[in-house]
């Protein structure tokens, strides 16, 4: 979720209406916005929609408070002046970074607070809304130092080269990829290219190399700045013209003048910006059955204005137009939300719906509980553990090989004890006993939960069957106890087993039987190993046991 | 408590004990004398003084004991006597010293020693005896004796022993004294009177019931040794529910109360229905709505039902009912990704694309993934609580009042607030806030309706209102309990002592 700094202070100026604290909380909510954070004058908000970059800045979040507060209407109309430069485009940049669309902004009084929302905002999109600048790079200029028109074309890396931002020498492409901060985080951004891409003015001057970073001369706006002209370069202009226009928008609300550029491609030339507001159809029965609200359609009419969308009204059908900034209108449930919000969602009477309806738990839960309530019978302690561990309490402090099972491993883990998947639950156990050496004994513990296991039949490769796991620390814990428990359940259950020896190096060899059913293995159980009790710990005999709940249940069906 | 009752209380140990309290009697004589073990007098004290009859107290003594070194002569003698027996004539002090076996100091000590009782001449390296060794040997060491009888109090020592303390103490390790708490009894009023009472007394009283008692009748007409029953008893470890464990099943069967069906679904889970099936494009911000783990290694799982994935890339690549779409190039690779499930919606899918029924209500409870800074209230690992309820002409009001409900049952709160919130798969989307009458304003759930452009691929044309809880941040609440990784906890000794939450 994007969190962007303001001021107040300004914000009160862009809206037009002075805020308490507590009234801008509540005016947020229509952006849905939240205060994080305040510092004085200086508000920190989290905006929680990831798909509404036009709202990443003051300007924006301003722009939706006027009309909610009865500023403004509608679309917000801004005027663009016909284009007066060109950039042309060179074909050599197909399979590089081949789009660009680009605008002038004139007129600028760029302030402190102006300059560092600019930033913020570029920052936010080439970010956010453009994948780390992958899709979106976003480049301001003075106007008055370059020479239009502009040429966009590709460079092989010693061709050229010129001044990065915040250097004093002048390097070669390849030398800024390595050596400039900028070049060195977003290198990957042209990995494998032979050649990199350039804006370059008619006087030969470099203005940037995107999407790394621009040149120290052109690319540096001050509060001296009056003119801008702004590009925005990427493969897509599907995130190229938003990006651009919520650009524009916000600087025509600090009161720039936009004018245009006719961006001239190899195939034919496009003017950007494009303003132009787009229509979708509203289906006034489907607004009507979705909200539950019987609104009248003056109503829906007035609260679409107030949610910055131009409204046709046409007998009982609405047609809205949505602004050139707003790229997340899909459908109409969009622009039905839109005004839901205006309308205040605590303004609206819920209703509880009458569904009759019967509750029902998955099988395996309505299990689990009957053999819970067995287990409490038994005298256990219930103790709950993640699924997620590491390989070294999994396998290797239980005195197995690490690759003695396939166990399912989480890539780049922010822990290394949260690494891997739990495949069985005794270890959880002993590793709980190994904390508890300290606290009175017998410690009789139990666990219901998932474990993942490998399954290359599976759909997702994995399945996670429930076990119940079981042990006894104390100075009689042994064979005997264990059985006697695994006993007890399963009478309760009505099963009958039979028991075979095995080796696992886990338990002590000639005290580990595996338990089958109908000869179906479910469980296996014995006396811990000493030497996995020494791994963890513990001073005190353990006995254990594990059962696969969802086999038994299987079992049970049958 | 009137005397026949204590005396019909005492328990055998009591009774044992009883015959052996003098007023200030020391715990160690009633141990010597009644041949009874420490615990046990111990205990039958406590239980004496619970009911009036002695008070325990204790005072400070000084204790004279035996030295590392002191221990050691008893068994080889102590240096002066060793010297002595060893110096039979004129020798070399080196070898008097090595037959004597005595270390450098011991040497010193006793040569000092037996100069100032003129039984030793010196004459340079040499040695000689007097005649006075034979006198100090004939007499024989009283300070031998002395430390056999030790560990002793000071005060019990007889002036010629203090005699001894007061040179021993100097030399090394022989003696130290201890400061040491010695407990002994007061009689009371009731004590004396008891002890009196029960001379000679014999009371016929059952101590024990039992099957052979029961079996010859002989209780008929006996009375019963009455128990203190005030008296604290050793504490019971039986089987109990880890309390989180238990909160989840209270609600599950709050949901069951409320008429809803559990789903469940598979931990390792495909992206397709983590994110794709609840049209969350690939390569998009609204993908990183939630921040997802990857599995290292199978990567990819499988896309079984190819008419589900065709009409889901449909809705992302050209949209469907009226919407635009992602308009972008969906990839199958990426769908059939694995991960660890990030949320619990990413089971909705899987049972809207089957047969539900209509209306219905699901939900479930599972464990989710993401990867987050582990702290106080953030895990890696965590449960949440969601779902979703199906019927044709459900709306955004109804929305508003399934919540309003379910926080209701769910918390007992009435004062919650609707807040606009985003989800990608919802539109219009819900946060409920609810008012904890102790902590404020807090988040409990967010909600939404499932847009159509979900809900249309996996063959559904009724409205959906899908809902989910942080069900971790409400146990903590309902638990009191502060660290989030305590709902997973690894001690005992909080288990054990953990109150049934109600």
């Amino acid at each position: 979720m994007p969190t962007i700094e303001i001021s107040l202070h300004d914000l009160n100026n862009l809206v037009g209406k002075h805020f308490t604290e507590k009234e801008l909380e509540k005016a947020l909510e229509y952006v849905k916005g939240e205060i994080e954070d305040r510092d004085g004058d200086r508000l920190k908000i989290e905006i929680a929609d990831t798909n509404r970059p036009d709202l990443w800045s003051i300007e924006g979040i301003a722009r939706e408070l006027r009309s909610r507060f009865g500023k403004e209407k509608g679309i917000p109309k801004y005027e663009i002046k016909k284009p007066s430069m060109k950039v042309i485009v060179d074909k050599n940049l197909e399979g590089i970074r081949p789009k660009t669309v680009c605008a002038v902004v004139r007129g600028l009084n760029i302030t402190e607070e102006v300059l560092f929302q600019m930033i913020q905002l570029q920052e936010k999109v080439c970010e956010t809304f453009g994948r780390k600048r992958k899709e979106v790079a976003l480049g301001v200029y003075d106007y008055h130092k370059i020479k239009p028109p502009i040429y966009y074309k590709a460079y092989k890396p010693r061709d050229i080269k010129f001044v990065p931002l915040e250097f004093s020498e002048e390097m070669h492409l390849d030398e800024i990829l390595q050596r400039h901060p900028k070049g060195k985080e977003y290198a990957h951004l042209l990995k494998g290219k032979k050649m990199y891409p350039i804006f370059m003015d008619s006087s030969g001057q470099v203005l940037s190399m995107p999407p790394i970073i621009n040149s120290d001369y052109t690319g540096k706006v001050t509060t001296e700045t009056k003119d801008v002209f702004i590009e925005c370069s990427g493969f897509d202009l599907k995130y190229l013209i938003p990006a651009l226009n919520i650009m524009v928008s916000a600087l025509a609300d600090r009161g720039g003048k936009i004018e245009s550029v006719e961006v001239v491609y190899p195939d034919g030339k496009i003017v950007t910006p494009d303003l132009t507001p787009k229509k979708i159809e509203i289906d006034v029965n489907y607004l009507k059955s979705l909200t539950g609200l019987d609104l009248s359609l003056a109503k829906i009419k007035d609260l679409l204005e107030k949610s910055r969308y131009d409204v046709i009204v046409k007998k009982e059908k609405i047609a809205v137009c949505h602004p050139a900034y707003r790229q997340d209108v899909m459908h109409q449930v969009d622009v039905i939300e839109d005004l839901i919000i205006t309308y205040g969602y605590n303004n609206i009477e819920p209703i509880i719906p009458k569904i009759s309806s019967k509750g029902e738990l998955t099988e395996i839960n309505n299990f689990v509980k009957k053999v819970t309530e067995i287990m409490i019978g038994l005298g256990g302690q219930e103790i709950m553990s993640y699924t997620l561990t590491n390989k070294d309490d999994l396998l290797i402090k239980m005195n197995l090989n690490e690759n003695e099972m396939k166990v399912i491993e989480v890539d780049s883990p922010v822990s290394k004890n949260w690494s891997v998947f739990r495949t069985w639950i005794i270890p959880n156990l002993i590793e709980f006993l190994g904390k508890n050496t300290h606290r009175e004994y017998p410690q009789q513990i139990f666990e219901i939960g998932e474990v993942v296991v490998y399954d290359e039949k599976a759909e997702t490769k994995a399945r996670n069957p429930v076990r119940l796991a079981w042990a006894l620390a104390d100075k009689d814990a042994n064979f005997t106890k264990a059985k006697q428990a695994l006993n007890f359940i399963m009478r309760n259950l009505g099963l009958n087993y039979e028991i075979e020896s095995i080796e696992h190096n886990s338990f002590i060899n000639g005290r580990v039987g595996r338990i089958s059913v109908n000869g179906k293995k479910v469980a296996y159980m014995g006396e811990i190993h000493p030497q996995v009790l020494e791994n963890f710990g513990i001073e005190m005999p353990v006995c254990a046991f594990e059962l696969n709940l969802s086999d038994l249940l299987e079992l049970l069906k049958k | 408590m009137d005397l026949r009752r204590i005396l019909e209380s005492l328990s055998p140990v009591e009774r044992k004990v009883l015959p052996f309290l003098k007023d200030g009697i020391e715990l160690r004589e009633i141990i010597k004398s009644s041949k009874l073990k420490y615990a046990e007098v111990m205990r039958a004290l406590q239980w004496l003084e619970n009911k009036g009859a002695i008070k325990i107290e204790s005072r400070q003594m000084d204790i004279i004991k035996l030295g590392e070194n002191g221990e050691a002569y008893l068994k080889i003698g102590l240096p002066e006597k060793r010297f002595l027996l060893s110096l039979k004539g004129r020798m070399s002090i080196d070898e008097l010293k090595k037959s004597a076996k005595l270390d450098d100091d011991e040497l010193k000590v006793c040569i000092g020693l037996m100069k100032s009782k003129h039984a030793i001449n010196l004459y340079g390296t040499e040695i000689e005896p007097t005649n006075e060794r034979n006198i100090i040997l004939k007499h024989g060491f009283p300070e031998e004796k002395f430390l056999r009888k030790l560990p002793k109090p000071l005060d019990e020592l007889t002036d010629k022993e203090k005699g001894f303390v007061k040179k021993l103490i100097k030399r090394k390790d022989i003696i130290k004294k201890d400061v040491v708490k010695l407990k002994h009894v007061k009689l009371t009023d009731i004590g004396r009177e008891l002890i009196s009472k029960s001379k000679g007394l014999r009371l016929d009283f059952i101590e024990r019931l039992t099957p052979t008692i029961l079996k010859n009748k002989s209780w008929r007409g006996k009375i019963f040794r009455k128990y203190d029953i005030k008296v604290s008893v050793p504490r019971l470890n039986a089987g109990k529910r880890q309390p989180y464990s238990e909160f989840l099943e209270d609600v599950r069967g709050k949901l069951l109360s409320l008429g809803f069906k559990e789903m469940e679904g598979p931990i390792i889970e495909l992206e397709f229905f983590n994110f794709d099936a609840l049209y969350q494009p690939q390569n998009h911000p609204a993908r990183d709505w939630t921040s997802t783990y990857r599995i290292k290694e199978p990567k990819y799982g499988r896309l079984l039902d190819k008419n589900l994935v065709e009409a889901v890339k449909n809705a992302h690549e050209r949209g469907v009912a009226g919407s635009s779409g992602w308009q972008y190039k969906w990839s199958e690779k990426i769908a059939s990704r694995l991960i660890p499930r990030a949320h619990d919606t990413a089971i909705s899918p899987r049972y809207l694309a089957k047969e539900i029924e209509i209306p219905g209500k699901y939900f479930s409870l599972v464990r989710c993934y993401r990867p987050d800074v582990i702290d106080a209230t953030h895990g890696v690992e965590f449960n949440q609580l969601g779902g979703f309820v199906i019927d044709e002409n459900l709306s955004f009001r109804h929305l508003l009042g399934l919540l309003k409900e379910f926080v209701y049952e769910i918390t007992g709160i009435k004062e919650i607030r609707f807040v606009p919130d985003y989800f990608p798969f919802t539109e219009p989307s819900v946060q409920i806030s609810a008012k904890h009458p102790e902590f404020g304003w807090m988040e409990l759930a967010g909600a939404g309706v499932f847009r159509p452009e979900l809900t249309i691929p996996l063959g559904v044309k009724q409205p959906v209102i899908a809902w989910g809880f942080g069900i971790d941040r409400l146990a903590m609440l309902k638990l009191g309990i502060t660290d989030i990784r305590d709902l997973f906890s690894r001690d005992i000794e909080f288990l054990r002592n953990a109150r049934k939450v109600l």
